[in-house]
């Protein structure tokens, strides 16, 4: 049983949230490093 | 009743002003179909996300989570991940790019300019057009609705209140006053639902006991896919998810933004804007506990508003579904109108039109546009989310794939992509219909729940990766030009 009595099937909803957020400060970062390094 | 007409005419009024004040900014048919590409990442996140949802979503959204329970908590994370971070982060700086390269300022234009595919542009505009009409039309509704229930004010003028003001200040301020108000929109919208989702949690006694009493009404209610079953929970998710990336009024949002490197900032703030996305869903199902015995699922969250929320919370509240549907309503206006004037009447047709001309055939045809779509929505067709589902799927099926590919793949031939376009629309319309068909047997239990826009765009898929193997890329120019090569 997952956090506040969920199924985890219907819990995996506030993970797949939790891990898009991170997903986009990821990008974000990954994205600037990459445009550091390709500049001359 | 007296607060809730203070919010309103503060909040309206301030959204006229905002009009006003952009009015002046507003040169240029540019300025007033994409603000000349000068909008910095906060406005443009925020007015995303006040542009994908609108007061359909809240309202339609709370009644999905009233009658199917928590499952429906999904379609709040695919718009999230699909429908906003993957779309900025797989469209946004190659849309920003080619759009900027090829001049374009319109979904269709970029169509016509990428593909060298007059055919498709007149198809791509006369298709969406039609339909962000018939969107429209159910946007105002949601509104008038929520006139209704949350104010008493009969549903025409609930119509007439909101559509004046919307096209008030998308006619005089054009594309800037659409992004600046939106933006405002989306903090009201992000205040009112984290207040609606506090107090009725609060108010249920918490998560825990909210799962414990959904589950003494129905197991269903608590587990995925639950009461809807997957059919209907998968393909309604790819719709509101996957169809933004085929939604005008959506991607324009990167053609506008300031630069490339804002697409980073603008990410993160439109991923944690749009997180509200499970809200509705959440609320929705703590109506179910809180007010079981409605005579419609529209009525979950006016109910539970008028339930949790005090005089001043149901104002701002009110003032949240106005903010989302205005905010969806105004965007398409501008799309609608850019689209007739540039890609229908001036590439299309052949017409000469000076700048200033142009300019003042988009205000008045966006003025026009939206006195049709308020005219319509004074006697409505049926129910709102049906509307809002069917002209999604046929406006994702047009777009969807031919922005994609035409920014990722060179070869992508204009004849798949107008044939695409076709295939697409013609077997989402098919399918939709189906049903009503007489002669057609009936679809099998399994197949009948699963939405248009999942057979529109895997038909559309199809048709455009068989029809690139087969025929021939765009002109060599075409290429050139929208990778930035000449």
């Amino acid at each position: 049983m997952a956090p506040f009595h969920l199924p985890w099937l219907t819990f995996g909803a506030f993970l797949v949230l939790g891990g898009t957020i991170v997903l986009a400060i990821a990008w974000a970062v990954i994205d600037k490093l990459r445009d550091r390094e390709d500049r001359p | 009743m007296m607060v809730y007409v203070v919010v309103l005419v503060v909040y309206l009024g301030a959204l006229a002003a905002i009009g006003v004040m952009m009015s002046g900014r507003s040169k240029s048919a540019g300025d007033f179909a994409i603000g000349g590409r000068s909008v910095g990442p906060w406005v443009t996140a925020l007015s995303f996300v006040a542009a994908y949802y609108s007061s359909v979503v809240i309202i339609g959204g709370g009644a999905f989570g009233w009658r199917f329970g928590l499952a429906t908590l999904w379609i709040g994370a695919g718009n999230v991940l699909v429908g906003t971070t993957l779309a900025w982060i797989v469209l946004g700086r190659r849309v920003r790019r080619f759009t900027g390269n090829l001049d374009a300022m319109t979904m269709p234009g970029f169509f016509a300019a990428r593909y060298g595919s007059p055919q498709a542009r007149i198809f791509s505009a006369a298709a969406t057009g039609l339909f962000l009409i018939i969107y429209n039309v159910s946007v105002l509704k949601g509104m008038a609705n929520s006139f209704e229930v949350l104010m008493d004010l009969p549903y025409w003028a609930g119509v007439v209140i909101s559509g004046v003001v919307i096209l008030f200040y998308t006619a005089v301020g054009g594309y800037l006053a659409v992004v600046w108000t939106s933006m405002i929109q989306a903090i009201v919208m992000i205040a009112a639902l984290t207040l609606l989702t506090f107090m009725s949690l609060q108010k249920v006694g918490g998560m825990t006991a909210l799962v414990d009493k959904l589950h003494a009404v129905d197991p269903g209610l608590v587990h995925t896919p639950g009461v809807w079953g997957w059919a209907g929970l998968v393909s309604f998710t790819l719709i509101v998810s996957l169809g933004t990336w085929g939604m005008p009024q959506l991607i324009v949002r990167f053609y506008s933004i300031k630069s490339d490197k804002m697409l980073r900032l603008g990410t993160v703030i439109v991923t944690l804007g749009a997180s509200i996305a499970l809200l509705p869903y959440l609320t929705g199902s703590v109506a179910r506990v809180l007010v079981p015995q409605l005579d419609s699922a529209d009525q979950a969250i006016p109910a539970l508003t008028a339930l949790v929320l005090n005089d001043w919370g149901g104002a701002l509240f009110l003032a949240g579904v106005v903010a989302a549907g205005m905010s969806t309503f105004a965007g398409v206006l501008i799309i609608i109108a850019s689209s007739l004037v540039h890609d229908v009447w001036i590439s299309g047709l052949g017409r000469k039109l000076d700048p200033a001309s142009e300019l003042r055939a988009n205000r008045i045809t966006s003025l026009a546009v939206g006195v049709v779509s308020l005219l319509i929505a004074l006697k409505p067709p049926a129910l709102v989310l049906v509307l809002t589902a069917f002209s999604w799927a046929v406006i994702a099926s047009t777009n969807l794939w031919p922005l994609l590919f035409g920014i990722y793949w060179k070869r992508t031939s204009p004849a798949a992509t107008l044939a695409s376009m076709i295939a697409g629309v013609g077997a989402a319309l098919v399918w939709q219909a189906w049903p009503k068909i007489g002669l057609l047997p009936p679809l099998p239990d399994g197949l009948a729940g699963i939405h248009g826009f999942v057979v529109g765009t895997a038909v559309g898929l199809v048709v455009i990766v068989a029809g690139t193997m087969l025929g021939r890329p765009a002109p060599r120019e075409n290429i050139e030009r929208a990778w930035g090569e000449r």
